[in-house]
């Protein structure tokens, strides 16, 4: 095998990935990153101001498109042509991927949150999980650090969910829209407070960005960088050091060991040629995403690591946690035939309501342990993304109870933590390999009394805050009804999760393998717990502390 | 997949799908019509053979910069004719508004039961047997098909599913729950024209200088009376 003329491989090309290749090529490392998808441009490629009528079927989603025609996923959703996965008997589990350059952070809600102190200790605190290796304390400095340089709107608010930023680091976040407003009072009746969201989105320019116009979605992408996804930031400013160089089409399918155990490999699939290559790695940096990684691991079997690579402590591909989500709308009366503005904004929530109930589980009042967030969904959308609720008869009148009903629907969309449990995971199903002939992973899935205790918890609320706004909720679904299924609010985390021993997890608190130490993850698989305060944020910070790490250890010649 | 589900207070169980279409996701476009007719009533629904369609759809990888619908449009000219008969009776010409067909509502339709993909697919066999239903009906009571009934003629039977009591009626129910279906599909068509954007007063998808300058003083004055109604005044956002 040929010298490598870089020093790191970096595996994915999304929140984690970019950002330990910027943060290694910022330190003079140089990086080759190793991307499954198809390479992409959100400046040529994203249809801004397109209107749903121009789109096939309004834009609606397809099993081609699950989130509609001008959503910026290439080449994924919750099937990927010729690369299948299986679920287990009476498993529900739906993973979303992306096969592009920048990964999901093209489409993504851009909601960022940061975990509390709280966050990091769930196990100490209620005895559920597992422990962070680290305080909040630590990752404070990097998440301002992380929101400087990515870009993040909102405000320091002070409440116990949402810990301050450094000042200066947030931008101004946009006013709050009517209905959003009508939600805070009625939420502030009842004791919860609302806040700004914070959202990944520039309402002031940095770097080559420009700052947000207000208008067309951020799941297209943004050609104008506001809405952050790392093809407009930073992979482009990593390639600028001259650091990184980039391969697309790259499946990869193993990273290989020699005899001692040390990592010199990667072998991945060419997509365009079908051809196996096998790249010579002094250090590898996989951020494939927490499931795709977790594969990767469970694949790259050896002598010496019969079970798959970095799997001595049996974890790899368990404690697998999505968000919970459920949600509650309705048509609010007072809000039929109000005045009519541009209430686009960011196109995504301005005030969310953060989690309030911390103090209520402390004292043992609540029959969960984790909290959520409502999410609230208002506003005078692209009324052809729109579709009028029951309406009575035809003709002029019928248009015009349409007309009063437009932007007087409000919904609230709970996003919840998931304590891990022994029946969610995942494994390799030896039977099932994709196109590449690779095998496929199997997931396994249920939800625990602590989810559904949750959604019951949040659809009561919600019914709550709708019906204190005048609308008419008559019955609730039940929380197995309600609750949506593992994976799809797409925040699955915690498959090679980080910890503070080598008995019970894949990785020290620098995303570094116990058991190769030039293996290291830095995607969403590393989270020892699920907050429900959105994963990117948390992945990227994880990835900037972690790839500094990484870098000194270079400099220092420990690996 | 919808983020906020409707809560249960709708009033017809065929609304469920409203919200996740609202979220831009495909799901039947009309419920509520797989039940046979009620023996023992003069209720009736088309028996029609459709084949599946087997064209391709856009793919993955569409170009999105230049969207382009592949597959082809398959309804009739007759079809069509009584696609625009009732979308125009639905939303008429109104002064300087159009009519629904005249701004291609009828194409939005065509494009949506012609697309290659399942949930489409269950929409085609519901929208095209509600038309035929409409021709079965008339034929019943008038000897003519809808098309050829006088307006007045046309009119009584659309009185006769397009209101809240059709749906309790035994001999319409059926045709009720996909005549409202349609109805909703029309309006989402209708106001996603340029014509029927403006019609319904969207002011968004243009790009603004500056902040964004959040409620007008109108839509707060306005906020403030809803507020004072439900007795929040003293809760405002702050």
């Amino acid at each position: 095998m040929i010298e490598p003329n870089y020093d790191v491989v970096v595996v994915g090309s999304g929140a984690g990935g970019a950002m330990a290749a910027y943060t290694l090529t910022r330190a003079g490392k140089k990086v080759l990153m190793l991307e499954a998808g198809r390479d992409y441009d959100p400046v040529k490629e994203t249809p801004m101001f397109n209107t749903a009528r121009e789109a096939p079927l309004l834009g609606r989603g397809t099993p081609d498109k699950p989130f509609g025609f001008f959503d910026a996923t290439v080449d994924g959703g919750w099937e990927v042509p010729g690369e299948p996965y299986t679920t287990g008997k009476d498993s529900e589990f739906r993973w979303w991927r992306a096969r592009m350059l920048g990964g999901r952070t093209n489409h993504w809600g851009r909601y960022s949150l940061r975990f509390s102190e709280h966050d990091f200790k769930g196990y100490s605190r209620d005895g559920f999980g597992a422990d962070w290796p680290f305080e909040y304390a630590e990752l404070a400095p990097w998440y301002d650090r992380t929101e400087a340089l990515v870009g993040v709107c909102g405000t320091n608010t002070g409440l116990d969910d949402m810990p301050d930023s450094a000042p200066g680091v947030l931008q101004p976040p946009p006013k709050p829209r009517v209905p959003e407003l009508l939600v805070a009072a009625a939420a502030r009746k009842l004791g919860i407070p609302s806040a700004p969201m914070h959202r990944a989105i520039l309402t002031r320019p940095i770097d080559n960005r420009a700052a947000c116009f207000y208008a067309t979605s951020c799941k297209r992408g943004c050609s104008i960088g506001a809405a952050f996804q790392t093809t407009t930031s930073l992979l482009p400013m990593a390639r600028a050091t001259g650091n990184l160089e980039t391969i697309t089409d790259a499946m990869v399918r193993s990273v290989d060991v020699d005899d001692q155990g040390t990592v010199t490999a990667v072998t991945y699939i060419d997509k365009k040629s079908g051809n196996s290559v096998s790249l010579p790695a002094r250090a590898v940096v996989l951020a494939a995403s927490a499931c795709e990684s977790a594969r990767v691991l469970l694949n790259s079997k050896s002598s010496q690591f019969p079970d798959g690579l970095a799997n001595s402590s049996g974890q790899v591909g368990r404690n697998i946690m999505d968000s919970t989500g459920a949600g509650l709308s309705a048509y609010i009366p007072a809000l039929r035939g109000r005045p009519v503005y541009n209430e686009d904004g960011h196109t995504a929530n301005h005030l969310f309501i953060p989690w309030w109930g911390h103090e209520a589980q402390a004292n043992g009042e609540l029959d969960f342990a984790r909290g959520y967030h409502f999410e609230m969904g208002t506003g005078f959308r692209d009324p052809g993304t729109w579709s009028p609720p029951s309406l009575d008869g035809y003709g002029p009148d019928m248009k015009r109870q349409a007309k009063q009903d437009y932007g007087a629907r409000v919904g609230l969309a709970l996003r919840g933590e998931m304590v891990p449990n022994e029946n969610s995971y995942m494994e390799i199903d030896e039977n099932v390999q994709d196109k590449w002939g690779i095998p496929v992973v199997k997931f396994h899935w249920k939800w625990s009394e602590q989810e559904l205790n949750q959604v019951a918890h949040g659809l009561r609320t919600a019914k709550d805050i709708l019906t204190t706004m005048g609308a008419s909720i008559p019955s609730l679904p039940s929380p197995e009804e309600a609750i949506r299924k593992g994976g799809e609010v797409i925040h699955e985390v915690g498959s090679t999760r980080m910890g503070a021993s080598p008995e019970d997890s894949v990785t020290n608190q620098y995303g570094q393998t116990w058991d190769c130490n030039n293996l290291f993850v830095m995607d969403g698989g590393v989270f020892a717990s699920n907050p429900h305060k959105n994963c990117t944020l948390t992945i990227m910070t994880l990835a900037m502390r972690n790839a500094s790490w990484l870098a000194g250890q270079l400099d220092k010649g420990a690996i | 997949m919808d983020k906020f589900p409707r809560a249960r207070l709708t009033r017809r169980e065929s609304l469920k799908w409203l919200g996740a279409i609202a979220a831009g996701v495909s799901v039947p476009l009309i419920h509520g019509c797989d039940k046979k007719p009620a023996p023992g009533t003069d209720a009736h629904w088309p028996e029609l053979n459709l084949q599946p369609i087997t064209v391709a759809g856009y793919g993955t990888d569409p170009d999105v910069m230049k969207p382009e619908t592949p597959w082809p449009l398959t309804m009739t000219a007759e079809q069509r004719e009584l696609t625009s008969l009732i979308a125009d009776i639905l939303v008429p010409r109104e002064g300087d508004y159009p009519s629904a067909s005249e701004v291609s509502v009828t194409d939005v339709i065509d494009e949506w039961i012609s697309a290659p993909y399942p949930r489409f697919q269950t929409d085609r066999l519901k929208i095209l047997s509600g038309l035929a239903w409409l021709d079965d009906e008339s034929m019943q009571r008038f000897a003519r098909k809808f098309g050829e009934a006088s307006t007045g003629q046309q009119l009584e039977i659309i009185d006769d599913i397009a209101w809240e009591e059709a749906g309790s009626n035994p001999r319409f129910a059926q045709m009720a729950g996909v005549f409202d279906g349609l109805r909703r599909l029309v309006m989402s068509a209708y106001f996603s024209s340029p014509e029927g954007t403006k019609d319904i007063g969207y002011q968004g998808n243009v790009p603004l200088a500056g902040d964004y300058p959040g409620p007008t003083p109108e839509a707060l004055e306005h906020l403030d009376g809803v507020l004072e109604e439900l007795g929040l005044s003293d809760y405002r956002y702050s």
